[in-house]
């Protein structure tokens, strides 16, 4: 245990500060809505928002959507005004008729010359034509420039007020959200899912803040002790070298209470990151471990210690912590086993799952207890005893953590005076239930592995 | 002045009994709330500093059984001891019916004022120190004068004169005395408050033949309060 806290410190205070919070209250904001390239340095900071660039693609391609219809129609229009009418009409139109004269009588005009005035007007009407499609293509970039500004400002407005919670949020205060109003669209997922992380992170905090109000509950005690003891033995000026003994042994108690009361602690928070150090464990063989480990105090106690496994029992995970998770629930069983009483250690498979379980004869839990008995800290109703003991209560909280950072459950079956089984199952390696949240996927005709 | 001492840590209860008999406190000490419900049954208490957290009955229930129910002798002050500060769990005490709250760790010098004060409401006092007729009582700084002249007390003579003068003018049974003043471990059936009486008394008159101290024949004795010139 000792040297995992001298080499990987990081994993283990890791637990108590909130870095990434910091940085995010740290860092300037200074544009509303800029992402990727940091174009605020030669460019107006409004230039820079996906608003700006949302309008002006808008207004691009409008503008050239339009160019391309107004230069079909131009181009369209120039072949018509090509073919002349007098084109096609041809030569037994007859020029020398009474029409022609009328138009300009006394003037002699021969066909190339209406000819030619006839290109004069079309060219003039194409002129015109293009002038006012030149006009109208510039009023259309600059209409679909503002339109797509105002239209690109409605659509990121929910966005704005992402950011805008998004910016007002901090590590103390995580109850405000988004609470979009409106459909169920794209955007209203983003907030949906932001308001979703929100309420996960503040799950999360406030479960720390809990777990460290409760620690500091926990080395208060015996800090008091300690204190007490010292300033009423030491404001005695008569005190004997008994007294200053007596109140040494209580200093001392306390304190040896206070440390494994930290490393207790120290375990809990570890057991409670994902492990990094993953990789397949039998669990016949941390069964077996386990149980050498605990064969001398065992049999101190007189109490005869049997194990019991099927072989080839394959899940993923971290072998310290399963085998920590064991060892509590063996040490447990062989504080309350009464002597010349039996505990056997056993593990096996059903279906999906394996489990490893530890059996007593001891006194057995009553029904309430059972619900409490995984709660941090929960001491039963012999708490001063377990006081002297110097037990943190943190034993099986710490269990029920690393079968579930491991992707499984702890089970507890028990009858007051008969003993107790307490049982972890986990996913067997490769099986599908690996993802699934397990509580309530163990057969129910499975949850008591049959004692021997 | 008669303590209860609460708390399921027995080492720290065991301290704060020691320091406050120390004051001249007669303190038993108990490890749970039952026990501190059947002791409150036929004991009369002055003061009970009572642990918060405790296994099966906890300090609140206990505070909030006395305050609904106070016991025929009398309804002690309770100075609640807790581990956790949190400002919700202080109410939550003070509305159970405690009197005042410390939070562990604490100074022991801090414990004993509390309790100094919780004791002197009932007196009517306003500060630390009592006085009657020729006599003053410092209960901060354990110091008790006769005109002026520093007396020379055991703690059980001072915390028996603190009793007098907190209750001055009123007859006060021996067994009275010997509920408030001795703790548990006293004799009933010695005569050890006659005894202390009659050294206090001793040491109070010296050669005078002035009764600060009288004795009423068949009830018990009484501090005389009489304005002195």
């Amino acid at each position: 245990m000792t040297d995992r806290i001298t080499s990987d410190p990081g994993s283990v205070t890791g637990e108590f500060r909130p870095p990434e919070v910091e940085r995010l209250e740290q860092r300037p904001v200074r544009r509303p809505m800029s992402v990727g390239i940091n174009t605020d340095r030669f460019l107006p900071s409004f230039m820079g928002s996906i608003r700006f660039r949302i309008a002006l693609l808008y207004s691009v391609l409008l503008f050239g959507l339009a160019a391309v219809v107004v230069g079909g129609l131009y181009a369209g229009l120039s072949r018509e005004f090509g073919q002349t009418i007098l084109d096609q009409v041809g030569l037994d139109y007859d020029i020398s008729g009474a029409d022609l004269s009328r138009i300009d009588a006394g003037t002699e005009l021969d066909l190339r010359t209406l000819q030619e005035f006839e290109a004069e007007v079309d060219r003039q009407a194409l002129d015109v034509l293009r002038r006012y499609s030149f006009a109208a293509l510039g009023l259309l970039f600059f209409a679909s420039l503002a339109v797509g500004w105002y239209v690109a400002g409605i659509v990121l407005q929910p966005i704005e007020r992402i950011t805008a919670v998004a910016r007002s949020i901090n590590a103390t205060d995580l109850t405000r959200r988004i609470n979009l109003s409106g459909p169920d669209d794209e955007l209203g997922q983003l907030a949906g899912t932001f308001d979703d992380m929100l309420d996960r992170l503040d799950m999360a905090f406030t479960a720390q803040t809990r777990f460290i109000h409760e620690a500091s509950h926990e080395l208060r005690n015996p800090l008091a002790v300690i204190r007490t003891n010292m300033e009423v033995t030491l404001a005695d000026e008569r005190a004997s070298v008994d007294d200053l003994r007596k109140a040494g042994q209580v200093v001392s108690r306390s304190a040896d209470r206070m440390s494994t009361l930290v490393d207790d602690l120290l375990d809990h928070a570890r057991a409670e990151t994902r492990t990094s150090q993953v990789e397949v464990v039998d669990l016949s063989s941390v069964v077996r471990h386990v149980g050498e480990e605990f064969e001398i105090p065992a049999a101190t106690d007189g109490i005869a210690l049997v194990s019991n496994t099927d072989p080839e029992l394959l899940v993923e995970g971290d072998p310290v912590a399963l085998r920590r998770a064991l060892a509590n629930l063996l040490a447990n069983a062989i504080r309350l086993a009464p002597a010349d009483s039996t505990i056997s250690i056993r593990a096996g498979a059903v279906e999906d799952w394996v489990w490893m379980g530890v059996q007593d004869q001891g006194p057995g839990l009553s029904h309430s207890d059972q619900q409490r008995v995984f709660r941090r800290f929960w001491r039963g109703d012999n708490t001063a005893n377990m006081k002297r003991d110097g037990r943190s209560g943190l034993g099986l909280a710490i269990v029920q953590q690393i079968a579930e950072t491991h992707g499984g459950v702890v089970r507890v079956e028990s009858e007051l005076g008969e003993g107790s089984t307490f049982v972890i199952w986990l996913p067997r390696i490769g099986s599908e239930l690996e993802s699934k949240a397990p509580a309530t996927d163990i057969p129910a005709d499975a949850n008591i592995p049959a004692p021997s | 002045m008669r303590i209860l001492v609460v708390d399921d840590e027995v080492d720290l209860a065991e301290a704060v009994a020691t320091g406050l008999r120390r004051e001249g406190y007669a303190v038993d000490v108990v490890h749970d709330g039952r026990e501190a419900l059947d002791r409150l049954d036929f004991q009369p208490y002055d003061l009970i500093c009572l642990d918060l957290t405790m296994p099966d009955i906890d300090g609140l229930e206990v505070c909030a059984r006395v305050r609904a129910n106070p016991p025929a002798t009398g309804a002690p002050r309770i100075l609640m001891l807790t581990a956790r500060d949190a400002v919700d769990e202080r109410i939550v005490g003070l509305d159970a019916g405690a009197d005042d709250y410390l939070v562990k760790p604490f100074a022991f010098g801090e414990l004993s004022a509390r309790i100094r004060v919780l004791l002197r409401r009932d007196a009517d006092q306003s500060s630390s120190v009592l006085d009657v007729g020729p006599l003053t009582l410092d209960t901060a700084r354990h110091v008790a004068t006769n005109r002026g002249e520093v007396l020379d007390l055991t703690p059980k003579e001072f915390a028996l004169l603190r009793y007098f003068m907190t209750h001055a003018g009123n007859v006060l049974s021996q067994e009275h005395l010997l509920e408030h003043v001795w703790d548990e471990n006293a004799d009933p059936f010695t005569n050890t408050v006659r005894v202390t009486v009659g050294t206090l008394r001793r040491k109070l008159h010296g050669d005078s033949d002035e009764a600060l101290i009288e004795t009423v024949i068949g009830s018990g004795y009484r501090l005389v309060d009489r304005q002195e010139t």
